[in-house]
């Protein structure tokens, strides 16, 4: 549905966790929360991450939609419950506890 | 500080069409900058900036509008009860509501901006060809970054923005004077091209709203804190001219044409000051008004009798019943009555008849019987356009004017008391009542208001004889001549 960029890790094996990662272009922020999730999928959770992203720059629409108005924002859609991040991500130990990633 | 649009050229001007503001605004808000509204709760910042995208919407200008605090369900339900129909503005493509909240359960980390907000409203904004914006409850939105310099520097950027595509915006930040908040915000309003302050004073009978602007980059305006009304239909600001209301000194006593009346007022009425009348229909309102008709004639001075109740003849013979004889101070040409039908103009036609009528008879004094008539006309709004505007004129030029108000009789009917919310500009009211007594009815009256007198506070008993209307002494007890009254 939305225009955006898929990027799944390794496509033969199911994925577990689907984020929703809003970013506005190559903004510094943006840009930080794209290397910060990275780097946290990789971490945590190799091989069982969607990370879709949407830009708002390019569609206003679906941040309207998904009433997104902070950018970066993330969204953790499956496994439910959902939660949001917004922030560039750079506190881990913040962001994990929040994606219930703690061991 | 805002240095790459330091041209000098003549500052355009963004009409916001509410009744009186653009007079004081000297054409209204700067056209491609900021302005800033910032007051306590309830003081009508979200409905002034509302109206000014409402009435612009109306016009063919579209607007959006952003919600912070408010659900745009809310912002379409408070809207219905002034009488505006924003969805259809929605439907047409004329204006735009957008809520934002962000869900509590939002978890921050690290830093974040409006990046995406601003890319909603810039689709919006190409969508509708919007160039004005409101940013309703500003300060809901700056505690997000929970930060003072992040909230600076996102305002600053917000605020570099909005030139760059300049639009036309208001930003409503909930501060009143002094307080922390405010000081907080205080950099808004040097950020701002134009800084207005609304503020609300409760009084005993009735809280009035006040604005005033504090802050015109480029521009020249109305520099008093001018009365501002809130009613079905929308704001009222009330440009009272630089000589203002508030400074003018009110002229001598003169008679009201009853003694005891006179000694209930602390001397009389004063000469050049605006008076109310209220209270239901027979309390007496066209008596007493007529008792100082006579006896201001008799000393000569012109009046002017505007009656949209009945005719000419009629009200000349009704009033011979309680003693008053008019026919000597019309035939002497002091007193010219005038009556029309409210339905017969709109109200602009009503008043500059009048204003013409003014100027050729020159009287010292102006009736109406009744502003209350104007509602027939299908709005109070009418009704108190016209009342404000006379007021506003006659206190101009020094004449006395006197306004009867029919209530709907109720015992607290503050609408009739407050004049149609023109209380702020009315030196001085009395309110007439039916009360009951035993197994009859009386009628009471009270002077609720007499700016620059020492009027009595009781209830008197009030009666219209043979010979004029008479009032009972003051009460030395400090008695209540109603029951119900000492609660007051």
């Amino acid at each position: 549905m939305k225009k955006s960029e898929k990027i799944t890790p390794n496509a033969r094996k199911k994925p577990q966790y689907i984020f929703r990662l809003y970013v506005a272009g190559n903004e510094p922020n943006s840009q930080l929360a794209r290397e910060n999730l990275k780097r946290i999928c990789n971490k945590y959770l190799k091989d069982q991450c969607q990370i879709e992203e949407v830009d708002v720059m390019i569609d206003f629409a679906s941040a309207l939609k998904d009433r997104i108005f902070v950018t970066p924002t993330l969204i953790l859609v499956e496994p439910e419950a959902r939660v949001i991040v917004i922030g560039n991500l750079g506190d881990e130990d913040r962001v994990i506890s929040a994606l219930r990633l703690r061991i | 500080m805002n240095g790459k649009k330091s041209k000098i050229e003549k500052l355009a001007k963004a009409a916001s069409y509410i009744s009186g503001f653009d007079e004081m605004m000297y054409g209204g808000l700067p056209e491609g900058r900021t302005t800033l509204i910032e007051g306590g709760p309830g003081t009508g910042k979200s409905i002034l900036a509302l109206e000014f995208l409402y009435r612009g919407a109306m016009a063919g200008k579209a607007g959006i509008f952003v919600a912070f605090e408010e659900r745009a369900s809310a912002v379409r339900r408070n809207a219905l009860t002034l009488g505006w129909d924003l969805k259809i503005l929605e439907k047409a493509g004329k204006l735009a509501i957008i809520e934002v909240h962000l869900d509590p359960k939002t978890i921050i980390s690290g830093d974040f901006d409006l990046t995406s907000l601003l890319a909603i409203i810039d689709g919006q904004a190409k969508v509708l060809g919007s160039k004005r914006i409101v940013f309703d409850a500003m300060d809901i939105l700056l505690r997000l970054f929970d930060n003072i310099s992040r909230e600076r520097s996102e305002m600053y950027a917000l605020h570099e923005w909005l030139l760059s595509r300049e639009m036309t915006a208001i930003l409503t930040v909930k501060a009143t004077d002094g307080s922390e908040l405010f000081r907080r915000y205080e950099f808004l309003e040097f950020m701002a091209d134009c800084v207005i302050r609304l503020a609300q004073h409760p009084g005993e009978w009735v809280s009035t709203r006040e604005l005033q602007v504090i802050k015109y980059r480029g521009s020249d305006f109305g520099r008093n804190a001018y009365p501002l009304v809130i009613q079905p239909g929308g704001i009222s600001v009330i440009p009272i001219s630089e000589v203002g209301l508030q400074h003018k000194a009110l002229g001598p006593y003169i008679s009201s044409g009853n003694p005891d009346l006179d000694s209930l007022l602390g001397g009389g009425y004063r000469l050049g000051s605006s008076i109310l009348f209220a209270g239901a229909s027979g309390t007496g309102k066209t008596t007493i008004a007529n008792t100082f008709v006579e006896s201001a004639c008799d000393r000569g001075e012109k009046v002017l009798y505007l009656g949209f109740e009945e005719s000419e003849e009629s009200m000349v013979e009704t009033m011979l019943s309680p003693g008053i004889d008019l026919h000597p101070a019309v035939k002497a040409g002091l007193l010219k009555i005038v009556t029309a039908m409210p339905e017969a103009y709109g109200t602009e036609k009503h008043l500059i008849r009048t204003f013409q009528m003014i100027g050729e008879f020159k009287p010292v004094h102006v009736v109406v019987d009744s502003i209350s008539s104007f509602e027939r006309m299908g709005s109070s709004r009418a009704a108190f356009e016209f009342a404000m505007r006379l007021v506003n004129h006659c206190k101009d030029k020094g004449i006395t004017v006197i306004l009867l108000n029919q209530s709907t009789g109720g015992t607290d009917d503050r609408q009739a008391i407050s004049g149609l919310g023109i209380s702020s500009i009315i030196d001085a009211i009395l309110w007439l009542r039916f009360v009951e007594a035993g197994n009859k009815l009386k009628r009471v009256l009270l002077a609720i208001k007499s700016r620059g007198s020492n009027h009595s506070t009781q209830y008197r008993d009030f009666r219209i004889t043979d010979d004029g209307i008479k009032l009972s002494e003051e009460s030395p007890d400090d008695g209540c001549a109603i029951p119900g009254a000492a609660k007051r």
